[in-house]
């Protein structure tokens, strides 16, 4: 139906399966008053909206970090934000910590389960909260041992680590799961 | 709208020259990202975002809305963010948890409203986080039940409505109740006239009664054994009866109540079910009428006559002697407490076995499951470690539970059994000294037996009543949810359609602030076929749904033969409408019935007929069975093109104006798919059709193609229209259909 020569269809095929790695020399990066991100690409290609999400949440936090355009686009992938300069490593964390809100729990006041729920009064990091989760099976994803992440019924987060609980917080946690 | 703090408020009003503020939100996030504070506050024409620390508040933006290009909230991870676009640039203003997503995403869609001077949208209960006003414990969505909070009163008033119609029965049933536990009662009574009135009379005599005296004992103690007997038989048949009553009542009931869920929920709207997941309303319907059912049938009962038991062993108890009896339960709360801190710890363990069973269990599903997989990829030594991990915390688990429970249970009984100590050591000094009969020693010993077993039951009571009325509440709330408006009189009946369909401006969203059609505006004449195109996401399926009226649109109107679909009779609007869905959902029973579901008196010719419309009727002979043939859960001894085929040929008998075709995208050999076409061209003659095609031979057909990109109207007009213009939606998409097809050729 088309006539399209299949040469060009092929090359935009493997074009698009390229990733497209970005070098500290690729790209120019400016933050705006109120922290928002723009980014000059080499080739003079301007983004005004630059969001920085991570490919390997938990695992590769600072590593493999893809820039992407206000229609989540990509940009490219920062193989290592390390090899960055320091300006461009703290705005691209900072941008990363606001995406990424995940309190780490430091002790375990109680957990109680309730109708519909299980309640947990927790310290975190980012100060105390009362969180409500449905069962443990669906809502604690073991990342590795030792190592949990909560999901509480509201969307929110919760990173856990049993090493870094006190006895009695750690107790709790293990008569739970 | 959140209220806000005196200061804060004044600190804004300081600045905003007197306006008022028209919205306030609260946010639980402080500027530095700690759980804490911020506030977001609107007035007609200004934005403010508001920190507070130990120095007072400070303003951190104060922003002209007329430099405010447009706002948006944005889902991130664990949190979301407000971003404002100010002159291009782009600031986070202010960031919340996800709790109040809801909540800024209203303000989001407010703002960009003032921004572009449109009325500022009025927040329903969409845009609220559903939370339990008490205890702030989110509610379930769609539901206004707080487990935690339900109103016992009214959801028991309700549940005992369901008892009505059994009056009499049930009064019947309370009294053989009584009867049963009163002969129970009635074996240490008749053992302390024995010990009291003919064994301890006769013990001074030393076996040599004399013979009146022993004729009278002879005849005392025949009496109270057969009296024994005789309550244990009384006790026995009013338990049968009663246990047989109150489980045909208690059956009975539920199935009133699971057959008034069931038609409830045949009328729900489809809204409803969006929401939830089949799977969830299907276990509410069988969980939560399981677990009334066992309240009513049997917990009820159990309750009830340990209750019974309760109150006339104490009032026994207390009228032989009211000294022994108040020494007797003295331990009894203490016991009930220790009972309960026992049943609670075993709780806890016992949950935490099941949590890791679950947890192996997921781990042996997927392995066996994907075994072909595992088993291709050389990886069954880490499925195996993977196993074996799970088990060893399964076996730490279960061995702490069971060790809890041989350790608790002994104690338990031993707190349970300690009112026996006193009543041998208090009622032996009662003996010894105050002529405290042994009869009545022993009778003492025999209820003490009888006590502390009710005793436990009563104190869990309301444990138990608590559970089943929070399922009570979830089950009313389901008959209660909303139906589809069926046949209200204001309705116009339309019993003979021309099939005009008209898209007037037409917005739409499942959730209000996503929008998935944007301002749609379609004329469709009647026998016209109308292809829906675009990428997955675009709205295809969105706009089927509101011509179906699934959904009401939020803004503009659908209109069939110029009247508003939402105020067609439903009765008339479904019966002219056809679907041949994507999954072609095949009902368990024969294939015959399959056909005439929409029409189920249609005769064998008709059935036939529609079959061999639509080029089902060969293969369907070929069946051992022909048209007797069982499809099965899911029709899943059919391919998927005869499922298809079957599909269409009930569309066919149902003969409507307006059909809707939902094309699956499921590949099939060229001569099924030549088959399916052919079946289709019969089917969308005359008829209005609404077609999401995912082959172009079927868009073919198509007198004129709608392509929708990203729910709003990107282009509109003919196959060969759309395909001149360079560039253009619709080009693209067959170039890359061509590109695949010819890659599929190559390929295999």
């Amino acid at each position: 139906m088309i006539d399209e020569e299949p040469k060009t269809t092929e090359e935009d095929r493997d074009e698009a399966a390229n990733v497209k790695y970005l070098k500290p020399g690729d790209f120019a990066l400016f933050q705006s008053e109120g922290g928002g991100l723009r980014l000059t690409l080499a080739d003079s290609k301007s983004v005004l909206r630059v969001k920085a999400k991570r490919c390997f949440p938990f695992t590769f936090a600072n590593r493999y970090i893809s820039l992407r355009d206000g229609n989540d686009e990509e940009i490219g992938i920062i193989p290592d934000l390390g090899a960055l300069s320091k300006e461009y490593r703290l705005w691209i964390e900072d941008d990363l910590d606001i995406r990424y809100f995940t309190p780490r729990v430091k002790a375990i006041k109680s957990i109680r389960y309730r109708f519909g729920g299980i309640e947990w009064h927790v310290v975190t990091d980012c100060g105390p909260k009362r969180l409500i989760t449905k069962g443990v099976h669906d809502t604690m994803m073991e990342i590795e041992p030792g190592r949990y992440v909560i999901n509480d019924l509201d969307g929110n987060r919760y990173e856990v680590f049993t090493e870094e609980l006190d006895e009695a917080s750690a107790g709790r946690l293990g008569r739970l799961i | 709208m959140h209220t806000l703090p005196e200061e804060v408020e004044n600190s804004i009003k300081a600045i905003a020259e007197g306006s008022e503020i028209e919205l306030a939100l609260e946010s639980d996030l402080s500027v530095d990202g700690l759980m804490g504070q911020q506030w977001l506050a609107m007035t007609r024409d200004r934005l403010f975002v508001v920190s507070r620390n130990h120095a007072g508040p400070t303003v951190e933006y104060d922003l002209p809305i007329k430099d405010l290009v447009g706002v948006k909230a944005e889902a991130l991870v664990g949190n979301g963010c407000l971003i404002g676009n100010i002159k291009g640039s782009f600031i986070p203003l202010i960031r919340y948890s996800n709790a109040l997503s809801k909540e800024f995403g209203h303000a989001a869609r407010r703002l960009e409203s003032l921004i572009k001077g449109e009325d500022p949208p009025k927040p329903t209960e969409e845009d609220q986080t559903r939370r339990c006003p008490k205890c702030s414990f989110p509610l379930e969505t769609g539901s206004v039940v707080c487990p935690n909070c339900v109103n016992k009163a009214r959801a028991m008033r309700r549940l005992l409505a369901y008892v009505e119609p059994y009056k009499k029965l049930t009064v019947i049933a309370g009294c053989l109740m009584l009867a049963t536990q009163m002969m129970a009662l009635a074996p240490p009574k008749l053992t302390q006239i024995l010990v009291d009135d003919v064994f301890r009379k006769a013990e001074p005599f030393k076996g040599d009664v004399p013979g009146i005296l022993r004729g009278q004992f002879l005849h005392m103690l025949g009496i109270v054994v057969l009296a024994l007997i005789a309550t244990r038989i009384v006790s026995m048949v009013t338990g049968i009866f009663q246990s047989r009553l109150t489980a045909y009542l208690g059956s009975k009931m539920i199935h009133d109540i699971r057959m008034q869920l069931y038609s409830a929920l045949e009328r729900l709207t489809v809204g409803f079910f969006d929401k939830r997941q089949t799977g969830a309303v299907i276990s509410r319907v069988s969980q939560d009428t399981g677990a009334l059912q066992e309240f009513l049938a049997f917990d009820i009962q159990y309750m009830m006559s340990n209750a019974l038991v309760l109150i006339l062993v104490l009032a026994i108890m207390f009228q032989q002697n009211w000294r022994l009896a108040a020494l007797t339960i003295l331990p009894a709360p203490f016991a009930s407490l220790a009972a309960t801190l026992i049943f609670t710890r075993l709780r806890w363990v016992f949950r935490r076995v099941w949590h890791r069973w679950s947890k192996l269990h997921s781990v042996m599903s997927d392995s066996l499951q994907g075994l072909r997989v595992v088993k291709a990829f050389a990886q069954e030594d880490r499925e195996v470690s993977r196993f074996q991990r799970r088990s060893q915390d399964l076996y730490t688990a279960h061995m702490q539970a069971e060790q809890t429970w041989a350790t608790l249970l002994p104690i338990l009984w031993f707190v349970l059994s300690s009112g026996q100590f006193i009543v041998w050591y208090a009622g032996g000094i009662g003996v010894i000294d105050f002529g405290v009969t042994t009869g009545t020693l022993i009778m003492f010993l025999g209820y003490i037996g009888m006590l502390y077993g009710p005793l436990q039951i009563v104190t869990r009571m309301w444990d138990w009543i608590g559970r089943c009325l929070a399922a009570s509440e979830r089950v009313f709330e389901i008959m209660d949810s909303q139906k589809e408006e069926t046949d209200p009189e204001h309705q116009i009946a339309m019993p003979d359609m021309k099939g005009h369909v008209k898209f007037n401006k037409v917005t739409f969203g499942y959730d209000k602030n996503h929008p998935v059609l944007t301002d749609i505006e379609l004329d469709v004449e009647p026998g016209e076929m109308i292809g829906l195109v675009g990428p997955s996401g675009a709205g295809k399926s969105t706009m089927i749904n509101l011509l179906a009226r699934f959904y009401a649109a939020q803004e503009g109107v659908v209109e069939i033969d110029g009247v508003d679909i939402r105020k067609i009779r439903l009765d008339d609007l479904r019966r002219q409408i056809g679907m041949v869905p994507q999954e072609s959902y095949l009902f368990s029973g024969t294939i015959m019935e399959n056909i005439a579901f929409s029409k189920p008196n249609a005769t064998p010719e008709e059935i036939i007929r529609a079959a061999k419309a639509a080029n089902a009727h060969d293969f369907i002979v070929n069946f051992p069975d022909g048209y007797e043939t069982q499809v099965g859960e899911r029709g899943q001894s059919l391919s998927g093109g005869e499922r298809q085929r079957i599909a269409i040929a009930r569309a066919i008998l149902h003969d409507p104006k307006i059909l809707i075709l939902d094309e699956a995208t499921s590949s099939i050999d060229t001569a099924t798919e030549k088959q399916i076409q052919e079946a289709l061209a019969r089917l969308v003659k005359n008829r209005t059709t609404f077609a999401i095609a995912h082959r172009l031979s079927t868009l073919n057909y198509a007198r004129r193609l709608l392509v929708l990109d990203k729910g709003k109207q990107a282009e509109l007009g003919t196959h060969e229209e759309l395909l001149a213009k360079t560039g253009g939606t619709y080009a693209n998409l067959v170039k890359m259909q061509t590109e695949l097809s010819s890659t599929v050729a190559v390929g295999g």
